[in-house]
């Protein structure tokens, strides 16, 4: 069964399309990371879950139910971000006692065992807070509430390294034992795609593709070497990506598939077959120009 | 895990309303604020009055608590506006909320500020009374009413709490209105000013309504009714609109 399913969802701002035509479905009890560049209507899409915001057209269904002004649905899913606002008066403390209430499977001895491992100030305002402090607390909710649909909105903004590491280890751990659906939307994929089973990947409001991780790992890889023999060897293929980086030399990044049978051919040649990183491919997808950043400084 | 098991409109709200109850207490500290600021001003009496011949001059001096309970009255109404800003919606975001849950949690609040209004602005009309009791020479106060009747007591919380019912309805409605629209802002004050010029005998029977009633059974079923009507409009006119953050 699915917990989320979208089609053909669009949500305009005015003239502006923040998501065009999306369409996809996330199953129970799976890790999806929601990638895409800025802009690319990632956050929409994890309000339009949580019922914050309504689809212009289109339907979404979480828990078979549209999620908007939904009480069934803002039961089971909780929304964490880093504009999460609780009232001055409360302490830190008073928030985790005061929210638990709300959610049927909240931990309270998760919530201070985290909450005391990364030895907040109970005392403290969570307006005064640090952001990296305030995404901490606010995963620490994330995480204690157990909620059948928990989703990260940028989850890691402003947290050091050590702190991302351990947030993810405490979501994972956490997760094995209490499987739930999770959604999690970040820039930094390379530290995220450990913990994360299915990655959708949205590019200017559409889809450009949802795959296992294991799956897209095995997608594409980068050939270097002489521009003459590599161009060549590419000739009438697609490919994902292409950078000139130094005088005769090409990088480019082409589907497995495409070259599969004539990888002896490739070494032959002398030229270089290279593992590509999951980060790396996504930009290359959702590339606006071959090239990249680079063009812009060739031209002068 | 994937059962649906309805959630309880009353019981998310109650829980909403026990959080915003404890969220938004300071509320209640500006209120005793206000009053005790109120009482002051009163001290030295409303209004006053002296005139003489030359051999004779009399000086009046008029005291009342009405100022402190025309203070609640601003409160009441800044509160309930101040319910539907964007900045106190967001409080709801991280909860289990919609929009009905929301607004049910917030009348039940602004009831509650009611009640705790009515009660402690006539107590102050009581402190008011006591202070001057003891601080006055005795003799030169005139008043039937100096002495309160616990049943006068009673009659004036009930019907301040009432005022407050209403005058919190208004305030809600007009919050929700500019959410809807910024140019409600304009719009009521133009309306009201414009009714009140053009059609002021409706206008007029409009508060003589509320403000003539002398049954207090008749007054309640006035205010709960038309509060019904006030509340019921704003609900269903923030069902619509989307959360913002």
């Amino acid at each position: 069964m699915n917990v989320i399913q979208c089609r053909d969802v669009t949500k305009s701002y005015g003239q502006n399309k923040a998501l065009d035509h999306l369409s996809f479905e996330i199953g129970e009890n799976k890790i999806t990371g929601l990638i895409g560049r800025n802009g690319a209507g990632k956050t929409t899409l994890l309000k339009m879950i949580a019922g914050y915001i309504k689809p212009t057209q289109g339907e979404l269904q979480v828990f078979t139910r549209k999620p908007f002004n939904n009480l069934d649905v803002s039961a089971k899913t909780i929304f964490i971000d880093d504009n999460m606002t609780f009232p001055d008066s409360f302490r830190l403390t008073d928030i985790l006692s005061e929210v638990a209430p709300f959610y049927a499977a909240w931990n309270s001895n998760l919530a201070n065992a985290l909450f005391n491992y990364f030895s907040f100030d109970p005392n403290q305002a969570h307006s005064n807070m640090s952001k990296g402090s305030k995404s901490t607390f606010n995963s620490i909710i994330g995480i204690a509430s157990r909620c059948p649909l928990t989703i990260f909105d940028e989850p890691t903004t402003g947290m050091d390294s050590a702190v991302r590491k351990d947030f993810y280890k405490a979501l994972l751990k956490d997760y094995l034992e209490h499987p739930r659906t999770i959604l999690l939307s970040s820039h930094l994929l390379s530290e995220l795609e450990e913990i994360l089973e299915d990655i959708l990947l949205i590019d200017n409001g559409s889809k450009c593709l949802h795959l296992p991780v294991m799956e897209l790992r095995e997608l594409a890889v980068g050939i270097r070497g002489n521009k003459q023999t590599l161009l060549t060897f590419v000739e009438g293929k697609e490919l994902i990506y292409k950078e000139e980086f130094a005088k005769g030399s090409l990088y480019v990044v082409i589907k497995k598939e495409l070259i599969e049978q004539e990888f002896k051919h490739v070494r032959q040649n002398g030229l270089e077959v290279l593992p590509i990183s999951l980060d790396d491919l996504c930009v290359y997808l959702t590339g606006k120009t071959g090239g990249g950043i680079d063009d812009v400084f060739k031209r002068g | 895990m994937m059962s649906l098991k309805e959630v309880d409109l009353l019981s998310i709200s109650l829980k909403q309303y026990v959080y915003k109850l404890k969220a938004y207490s300071a509320l209640f500290y500006v209120l005793l604020l206000a009053q005790i600021i109120a009482l002051f001003f009163s001290l030295n009496g409303i209004s006053h009055m002296s005139s003489g011949n030359g051999e004779l001059s009399v000086s009046v001096n008029t005291y009342s608590a009405s100022l402190v309970i025309v203070f609640s009255f601003f409160w009441i109404l800044f509160a309930a506006i101040q319910l539907t800003t964007k900045q106190y919606k967001k409080i709801e975001n991280p909860l289990v909320t919609n929009s009905i849950s929301g607004n049910l949690s917030n009348i039940g609040f602004l009831m509650t500020a009611c009640v705790f209004g009515g009660f402690t602005s006539s107590l102050v009309g009581v402190l008011l009374r006591i202070i001057m009791y003891f601080t006055f020479d005795r003799s030169q106060i005139i008043s039937d009413e100096f002495i309160l009747a616990f049943s006068d007591l009673l009659l004036g919380i009930s019907v301040t709490i009432l005022y407050m019912v209403l005058i919190s309805g208004m305030g809600y409605l007009t919050g929700v209105l500019t959410k809807v629209s910024m140019a409600f802002v304009i719009i009521i004050p133009a309306v009201i000013i414009g009714i009140s010029k053009a059609y002021t005998e409706i206008f007029q029977s409009l508060i003589k309504f509320f403000t003539l009633e002398s049954s207090l059974p008749l007054f309640a079923l006035k205010v709960i009714i038309t509060s019904i009507l006030i509340f019921g409009v704003s609900i269903l006119l923030s069902n619509r609109g989307e959360v913002s953050q």
